[in-house]
């Protein structure tokens, strides 16, 4: 405010540490940081209002996280163990046998930190390999070897 | 030092923080009679029996900012604030959720 009583708009930068598990929505409090008081009196405090961009492969809501794996489809047919991202580095994550695209896997603690943290969530995607004649002959075999109907549910 | 070089602590208004309603006055630079208002127009709601012991969660002063501008700028009434921030509020939940459907189709 200057002395003639009109509203002077002056931007400023300032360097925020962001504090651990904050989530969408949160806010954080700078105090002193907001505008000048009347008559020389103290700041007010800043709010800022925390926004989460969406990350590539996570998607934070609340302090749960979700990821969508690719896996092969005999990684998730044999159970296998496979290395899985998460927010503090990748972990070794087994695989149940016989798991299905779409299925929910959880990795508990591994989301945002804070009391208590989230959970990761593992979305399981099947991935065929790329078309091969190796590739092919295998899965020609597996169609002569293996009965299998997967719409006998549909009741056609 | 150059004031950009300092790294600021905040202070993080998470949803285990609930304002007592001094404090939460004294944060919105407000009067306690205008909270008691927004209470009984139900634009947000307390936790305890009486205003002198009455706390509040973080996510209530965003709501009581947005109720400012809205009365100031453009003379919405209480009832109208509660009406509209609900929806605003319903629109970004429904916005969250479009966003995830989209990411699952892409993939």
């Amino acid at each position: 405010m200057t002395a003639d009583g009109h509203v002077l708009v002056k931007p400023r930068t300032l360097r925020v540490s962001i504090p651990a598990g904050v989530t969408d929505g949160q806010q954080i409090r700078l105090a002193g940081q907001g505008s000048p008081g009347i008559g020389g009196g103290p700041a007010g405090d800043l709010f800022l209002e925390v926004m989460i961009r969406s990350h590539r492969l996570f998607k934070a809501e609340g302090r749960d996280v979700t990821l969508t794996l690719p896996v092969a489809p005999w990684e998730a047919a044999l159970g296998e163990t496979v290395a899985v991202p998460t927010l503090g580095g990748s972990v070794d994550m087994k695989l149940p046998a016989g798991a299905h695209a779409g299925q929910k896997l959880r990795l508990r603690g591994r989301g945002l930190p804070g009391q208590p943290p989230g959970d990761q969530f593992v979305l399981l995607k099947i991935v065929l390999p790329p078309d091969s004649p190796r590739a092919r002959q295998l899965f020609e075999q597996m169609k002569r070897e293996v009965p299998f109907d997967p719409r006998a549910d549909l009741g056609q | 030092m150059n004031s950009i070089d300092r790294i600021l602590e905040g202070q993080m208004l998470d949803e285990s923080a609930w304002l007592e309603i001094g404090e939460f006055c004294a944060y919105l630079q407000v009067d306690r009679h205008w909270v008691v208002e927004l209470v009984d127009a139900g634009v947000i709601e307390p936790r305890g029996p009486a205003p002198e012991s009455w706390s509040f969660p973080a996510s209530a002063l965003v709501r009581a900012r947005a109720t400012a501008r809205l009365v100031d700028d453009l003379g919405v009434n209480l009832a109208g604030v509660a009406l509209i921030l609900d929806l605003i509020e319903e629109r970004r939940r429904l916005e969250h959720r479009l966003d995830e459907l989209e990411r699952l189709l892409e993939r």
